[in-house]
């Protein structure tokens, strides 16, 4: 595991992305936090991650849009989507088109967290995005 | 007869008529004249020759009529012809008058005083005018009293009929006042279509002007609705009495004024069996499914809101429970098992609801397909062994070597299990007993799965209220976890979705026995064997 990989998780759930970025920290990533798509946007531009973890429902701009903004210049950055279980399934299916790394639910355990970040990372070693 | 002796009188009379009179006169007066000789008195002789002259005169009347009749004198007959035609009636009310002349005529030519002869004229012609005018008045009387019996008697029927005609008049209009008023739409259709009744409901509802309504007008022509087609047809289902509710959306160009009706329908029938029509009763329940939308949504919306910090929490504990930020006391991860407990017990709550909720709303969908029984069994006792071997109580998996596969959705049939099992876990005492159990169902084609228990059972009072929604019954231990009171409806949801059945055993006399069935797949692949793990 490369412990300098640098991570951005993307949630407007303060209390969640709090205890996900302290698990993340604990295992030695740096993490970064937006609250929305287009602060998102903005850190990438400025420092681009590693991996990023991007929540679908969001205020002033969603996961989904903000994926595709990032694909119209990024195809290779590792974005997992994470998303609340009960959503429908089109909006997993939109994000796959657009290449992503994974799916993270949000009831699912952080050992679970580790497993789709480990293949997130394995897909910067390949070059690709894309599952 | 007097009126014709009259009337011939008045008349001149032809030569047979002089020649007859002339004889009869002869053999009438003759004796009268002799008669003065035999009684003495000329008094009595004159009343002798009166009375022998009137008997004359009937007699003679009465011959002249029998022989002009059939003789054929003409020209009398067609005069009487002509004046009975002419004033019938005069006839009775000039009887007296021309009776008085004569018998004048007759006894003038009797002798005696001309004072008397009128006098005796006038009594018998008195006598004879009272005969006459009795019977007439006694026939009248009699015909009088048959004619108004006659009137009486139907003037009374008459009565009887429009009294009648009116009650009926008045069912009539009450039950076309009562179906008219019904809130419910009603329609009666023949088996064309074509409209046999409509109430102002219906007509409301379907959106139809008065003069689509009409009798005999096809219901198809005014709706020309596709939704409609299965209102007016009958359907060819060889159905009897009622059918089975049917909704029907009539679409609108704007959304807000979409309906949805209900109609319930029921086939009409002839003495035959064949269908001449239908009735169906036409609610609105536009707002009930709005109600039933805008119901789901919420739920939807309440879960989503509830869970997110729920997550957040069970995430936040678990951090503190794996010892990510730093290592626990003994105290400090008793307490925070406690919190992780009781938030996994309100996710469940939550899920629980999402669950009802898209049952209610039939927006469940199960993927069932042949699945072997046995690993799913193993799989629930797997999940639930911690917390049975926390209360020393002991889970026994009893599979019949030979049970076939059944058909269903393994995800929801886990849930059903675990549901049964941990209801059993729950109100089993220590050291107690829970078997699970599979088998193909003697009495029908199905697979039977149970779970019995060694628990305290459940009275007779509360089975029926099992299957309810947030219903729990009999005594549970301080310590346990309380359930929802949706594990069981839930389940008998997803049963009833699998085309089984899920009861309480009645015959079970120790403990709880719940049984449910599922369809067995058609072509048995592999067959499980015999298990028996103590877990």
């Amino acid at each position: 595991m490369a412990e300098k990989h640098r991570i951005l998780i993307v949630d407007d759930e303060v209390d969640f992305a709090e205890s996900l970025a302290y698990w993340l920290e604990a295992k030695g990533y740096p993490v970064e936090r937006a609250e929305n798509g287009k602060e998102a946007l903005e850190r990438i531009a400025e420092n681009p991650p590693d991996v990023v973890f991007m929540d679908i429902n969001m205020p002033v701009m969603g996961g989904i849009e903000a994926l595709k903004k990032l694909r119209e210049t990024n195809k290779t950055l590792p974005v997992v989507m994470v998303t609340a279980a009960y959503q429908d399934t089109e909006k997993f299916m939109q994000s796959k088109e657009l290449g992503i790394s994974g799916f993270f639910p949000k009831s699912e355990s952080l050992n679970q967290l580790g497993r789709v970040l480990e293949i997130a990372l394995k897909g910067i070693k390949t070059g690709s995005a894309g599952e | 007869m007097l009126e014709q002796l009259r009337v011939m009188m008045k008349n001149k009379p032809n030569l047979n008529q002089r020649f007859i009179l002339g004889g009869l006169a002869w053999v009438l007066f003759a004796p009268a004249a002799q008669a003065k000789n035999l009684f003495g008195s000329e008094q009595t002789a004159t009343l002798y020759a009166l009375v022998v002259t009137i008997l004359g005169a009937f007699l003679a009347g009465y011959v002249l009529i029998r022989f002009s009749q059939k003789s054929g004198t003409a020209r009398f007959k067609s005069d009487e012809k002509k004046k009975r035609l002419a004033q019938p009636q005069m006839t009775q009310q000039t009887d007296k008058k021309t009776l008085l002349p004569a018998i004048m005529y007759e006894m003038s030519k009797m002798s005696g005083s001309g004072r008397q002869k009128q006098n005796i004229a006038q009594s018998v012609t008195e006598l004879v005018t009272h005969a006459v005018e009795e019977q007439m008045d006694t026939m009248k009387k009699d015909l009088t009293q048959h004619y108004n019996k006659i009137i009486e008697e139907q003037r009374r029927n008459e009565a009887v009929l429009q009294h009648k005609y009116q009650v009926t008049l008045a069912d009539k209009k009450q039950t076309a006042a009562v179906l008219e008023s019904i809130a419910e739409g009603l329609v009666v259709v023949n088996n064309k279509g074509e409209v046999i009744m409509m109430n102002a409901a219906a007509k409301g509802l379907l959106e139809v002007e008065d003069k689509d309504a009409r009798t005999g007008h096809s219901l198809l022509d005014s709706l020309g609705e596709k939704q409609m087609v299965s209102l007016v047809q009958p359907s060819n289902k060889k159905s009897r009495g009622f059918e089975e509710d049917r909704e029907i959306i009539l679409s609108a160009k704007q959304e807000s004024t979409k309906k949805v009706l209900r109609a319930s329908n029921a086939m009409i029938t002839d003495e035959n069996g064949n269908t001449v029509g239908m009735v169906s009763v036409l609610s609105d329940v536009t707002k009930q499914r709005e109600l039933d939308q805008m119901k789901a949504d919420f739920v939807s919306k309440v879960s989503h809101e509830l869970r997110t910090p729920i997550v957040a929490m069970q995430h936040a504990l678990a951090i503190l429970s794996d010892q990510v930020a730093g290592s626990l006391t003994e105290e400090q991860q008793k307490f925070v098992s406690l919190s992780q407990r009781n938030l996994e017990r309100l996710n469940n709550l939550i899920n629980d609801l999402l669950d009802l909720s898209k049952l209610e709303a039939k927006k469940m969908q199960i993927r069932p397909q042949a699945t072997a029984i046995g690993p799913v069994i193993q799989q629930v006792c797997d999940s639930l062994e911690a917390w049975a071997n926390s209360k020393a109580v002991t889970l026994t998996q009893r599979v019949a070597p030979d049970t076939p596969e059944a058909i269903f959705d393994q995800a929801r049939i886990i849930q059903v299990i675990t549901n049964l099992v941990g209801n059993s876990i729950k109100f089993t005492p220590k050291q107690g007993r829970i078997t699970i159990e599979a088998k193909r169902s003697e009495a029908e084609d199905m697979l039977e799965v149970s779970v019995s228990d060694s628990g305290p059972g459940i009275s007779k009072e509360d089975i029926p209220k099992l299957f309810g929604k947030f219903q729990q019954v009999g005594e549970r231990s301080a310590t346990d976890i309380s359930g929802t009171g949706l594990g069981l409806a839930i389940s008998k949801e997803i049963v009833d979705l699998h085309q089984g059945q899920i009861y309480v055993d009645p015959n079970c006399t120790q403990g709880t026995r719940f049984v449910f069935t599922l369809p067995l797949a058609p072509l048995p692949s592999s067959t499980e064997p015999a298990k028996k793990v103590e877990a």
